[in-house]
């Protein structure tokens, strides 16, 4: 992105510094637009393909009514949300209440920025891309918590709280194996991450298959991630058969959309550390070392980055629709007997790996057997 | 309210509320997550129906039995029919007795697979509820095969059933008998040995033996509980004792005995019971009257008559007093979710929220039934 | 320790079985059981109790359907014709009352007078418009004599008790 900027601004002949800063400011907002365009028909999709994903796994055909194969149904949902009575309730600590679903929705949009979509795709390559994603996913739990105590409901409150200990208790697994992967690239920016696994037919060199440490460190990431995005079996702060519909029990028409899509962009944004940290981000498999243009092999890794997060998604669906939900305390106890101790003795594993072997993987070595 | 109850929050948990299953309302006062009580408050269902019977003609009374238990319309209509044949001294013939057991056996295997698929929603996963409704569509339809309705059936009458079973029927039960177990399998596979499932019941909300006595409970839970009654055994009517059958016990196979997840797993273990009960009376079918010889106009000599039978939820007694008009002068129903449900004040104290839930699923209550 | 990690074991294995049933359904596009409604209609099977139905001109006018109706569905006026015959003038069933428990088909004395059609779609905008009217309307009277559905009610019920 600011090379982009750079790049433009170095073939425009204006010095004025006030033009330049004009330039800057309008590339940022139509590129913003554009992501913003672009995610918001990702969410719309997305909850689409949730409940055909539902419908598949409950025998059922789902949305199929609304355009080709009901494909235009977030279209028609979300004319009718905005079409919606847009209700506050009288005793609802109003600021709180309104602001909330927005900040929500700002985080979720938010994380999209230090993603790296393809070798030179990326709004902002940001050289703290991990530690910035885990920073700014935590605010949630702030809004979610202003949105459930200005709601003034009792279940509202339930959902806050839950959802409050739940993301905070969240984190610490999550950091924890994300670290053990990051050890090894040692760099916090999503792109040189995601260069580090390059090689290796595009597949073998994934930090996923580096070490056994970082294999658990993938699976305790990803069920954490499914808590920290609130998805059965995690989500009690809306467990809806328990406390109707939590935090956002009070909330109608777009505001509760707000919060819909919010989920759906924090589905998108943890598979999408996943798949950069543990997948090989945009790496190309099998195909990725015969010589082709720039813009194919753009497309292309585009395309393959899109498929690993949308496949992880689909097992989040998958799971979502499989198993029962736990209870608040069986969570903590998830996360604080067997997520976080798990990821703790795998990031020692971890650092003594690398310590060992330095950054070598399971296929370096090998690889090394084999060619001498 | 006093001080100390300041430190309590008092939650209405109803009568809309996703998993009340109809329209009870719970009082919950809760410190946090704990339940310090729960109050039951019932009667947005009422309709009246002992009233009612007192202006109706016998007959006439038997499609109110279906708006009993409507998951059980069946079991309902029996019950009421064998009170009347008692106060009139009606021998019932033997294919009437024997369609009679095949509605009834293939009415609580529908009823339990609401009552599975109820809870499991409550649970948290949906997948099985939709699973259940598939399941009872097939006794649905052979329901409306043999008497033209799929809800409110009206079939068992005074004297027999309505109708002889149409050509079809048998085979289409035996094609339904021959499918279920492979259903009964993937049930358990999908949620009853589930881990969280498990963890989400075994243990929660012990009912111990002498409790079930003193607060009347019937039916599976009482089974549940290890006692082993069941008025097919104990008392038995129509042909059931000549059909091999097991009753099956709690045996805190995953904790106490008497735990919700026994509670639940009564119900599973029933439906494969009833399976194999439906099977040997389409062996036992031969051809015969379907109905006693009934007089159009009913006057039973005065008297009265307590009669009670098997239902799904327990033991549904009608006690009927006769002045010998046409018209009973009382019927008092002894509605077994009634019962049930008297206890969950007692089971809900100290527990969590979504424990709560698990409790009020697994009695498998019935709004209707209980407020009539 | 070692529970701790067959606790685990046990609690990975069972959700693994769990995802393995509904994958199958998941990728199997085949299982699916819903019948798309309005472009697949159900047939319902012979003796379906749908909307019911008088064939008026057999009716005798007997009123059984009125009097066995446990919710009083049925409104029925009758009027003896030219040949002293009870005719039917008015036969409302209101549909919205009626809970299709068959106890009036049973009631008729005629064979084919009064049945259940296969029909199960008859919503409406009001509950007039549920009011289905097989009455004659107008009868050639003999006698101006009428009589309602209640007296004549009362009348069956002391015949029968006698």
């Amino acid at each position: 992105m600011t090379e982009l900027i750079n790049r433009i601004l170095t073939g425009m002949s204006t010095t004025m510094p006030l033009t330049r800063l004009l330039i800057t400011i309008l590339i940022m907002v139509v590129s913003t637009a554009i992501v913003l365009a672009v995610s918001l028909l990702y969410e719309g999709f997305a909850t689409y393909a949730e409940r055909k994903v539902a419908g598949d796994i409950q025998a059922r055909i789902g949305p199929n009514r609304v355009g080709p194969y009901g494909l235009l149904q977030f279209v028609a949902d979300g004319v009718k949300l905005l079409l919606k009575e847009d209700i506050i309730p009288f005793y609802a600590d109003r600021w709180l209440f309104i602001i909330a679903p927005y900040i929500v929705f700002t985080v979720s949009f938010a994380a999209f920025v230090p993603l790296s979509y393809s070798d030179h795709v990326s709004i902002a390559n940001l050289n703290v891309g991990v530690l910035y994603m885990i920073a700014i996913s935590s605010v949630v739990s702030m809004a979610i918590l202003m949105g459930a105590w200005g709601s003034n409901n009792k279940w509202s409150l339930f959902g806050g709280m839950r959802a409050v200990a739940q993301i905070v208790s969240y984190e610490i697994p999550i950091v924890l194996s994300l670290l053990a992967a990051i050890i090894i690239p040692a760099s916090l920016n999503l792109r040189d991450i995601i260069a580090y696994q390059s090689g290796g037919l595009g597949i073998f060199r994934w930090l996923v298959f580096n070490n056994p440490f970082t294999l658990i460190a993938f699976f305790v990431y990803f069920i954490a991630a499914i808590a920290e995005v609130n998805r059965t079996p995690f989500d009690i702060p809306e467990a809806e058969s328990e406390i109707v519909a939590g935090y956002h029990t009070e909330y109608t028409g777009m505001r509760f959309a707000f919060f819909f899509m919010a989920e759906y962009g924090d589905m998108f944004v943890v598979s999408a550390i996943a798949a950069t940290l543990f997948l090989g981000g945009w790496q190309i498999p099998f195909i990725g070392g015969i010589p082709m243009p720039v813009w194919l092999r753009e497309v292309l890794q585009i395309g393959v980055f899109f498929t690993k997060v949308f496949l992880l998604i689909y097992v989040m669906m998958w799971i979502r629709w499989t198993l029962p939900r736990l209870r608040v305390d069986q969570l903590m106890e998830l996360c604080w007997k067997y997520l976080t101790p798990i990821a703790l003795f795998n990031l020692i594993g971890a650092s003594v790996w690398v310590l060992l072997l330095h950054d070598k993987g399971v296929y370096d070595i090998i690889a090394r057997v084999f060619t001498r | 309210m006093t001080k100390a109850d300041e430190k309590f929050m008092q939650v209405n948990m109803g009568p809309q509320h996703p998993s009340t299953h109809g329209v009870l309302r719970l009082l919950v006062t809760t410190d946090g997550e704990v339940l310090s009580g729960v109050k039951p408050y019932i009667g947005y269902l009422h309709r009246a129906l002992e009233k009612i019977a007192e202006r109706v003609t016998y007959p006439q009374f038997t499609p109110f039995t279906d708006r009993l238990d409507y998951l059980a319309s069946m079991n309902c209509n029996l019950a009421y029919a064998m009170t009347v044949e008692k106060l009139l001294n009606i021998e019932v013939p033997r294919r009437a007795q024997i369609l009679r057991v095949i509605m009834a056996e293939l009415n609580r295997i529908s009823s339990h697979l609401i009552a599975f698929g109820s809870f499991s929603s409550d649970m948290g996963a949906f997948t099985p509820f939709l699973f259940g409704i598939r399941e009872r569509e097939f006794i649905n339809d052979l329901f409306e095969i043999a008497c033209g309705a799929r809800l409110t059936y009206n079939y068992i009458r005074i004297g027999g059933v309505s109708k002889d079973i149409p050509g079809g029927f048998i085979e289409k039960t035996r094609e339904f008998l021959d499918y279920f177990p492979a259903k009964i399998k993937e049930y358990n596979e999908l949620l009853s040995y589930n881990a969280i499932f498990i963890k989400r019941l075994a243990n929660i909300a012990v009912i111990s033996p002498d409790d079930a006595f003193d607060y009347g409970i019937t039916g599976p839970n009482l089974r549940a509980s290890g006692i082993k009654w069941d008025l097919r055994r104990e008392e038995p009517y129509l042909i059931y004792n000549e059909l091999d059958f097991d009753v099956p016990v709690g045996k805190g196979e995953m904790g106490k005995t008497g735990d919700a997840w026994d509670r639940y797993m009564m119900r599973i273990y029933e439906m494969e019971q009833s399976a194999k009960i439906v099977r040997q009376c389409l062996d036992l079918l031969a051809p015969g009257d379907y109905t006693a010889k009934v007089s159009k106009v009913l006057k039973p000599p005065a008297g009265e008559v307590y009669v009670r039978a098997e239902n799904p939820r327990g033991e549904l007694g009608f006690y009927l007093i006769s002045d010998g008009s046409t018209k009973p002068y009382r019927l008092k129903i002894r509605a077994p979710s009634f019962a049930n449900l008297s206890i969950i004040p007692k089971l809900a104290r100290g527990v969590m929220i979504a424990d709560l839930i698990a409790i009020i699923g697994s009695m498998d209550i019935i709004l209707p039934e209980i407020d009539r | 320790m070692a529970g701790y990690f067959k606790k685990m074991y046990h609690s990975i294995s069972t959700v693994l079985t769990g995802l393995g049933v509904t994958i199958k359904y998941g990728i199997n596009p085949k299982t699916e059981v819903t019948q798309q409604y309005p472009e697949v209609k159900r047939e319902p099977p012979d003796g379906f109790r749908g909307k019911l139905f008088v064939d008026i001109n057999i009716c005798t006018g007997c009123t059984a359907c009125a009097r066995i109706c446990p919710v009083d569905a049925i409104t029925l006026k009758t009027v003896r014709d030219e040949n002293k015959k009870l005719r039917p003038v008015l036969f409302d069933i209101d549909n919205a009352r009626c809970i299709y428990c068959g106890l009036c088909v049973e009631a008729c004395p005629v064979d084919n007078c009064l049945y259940f059609e296969k029909k199960y779609e008859f919503s409406a905008y009001s509950k007039q418009d549920l009011i289905s009217h097989f009455g004659l309307g107008e009868v050639k009277p003999a006698e101006s004599k009428t009589e309602d559905k209640k007296t004549e009610a009362e009348k069956e019920g002391k015949e029968a008790a006698q």
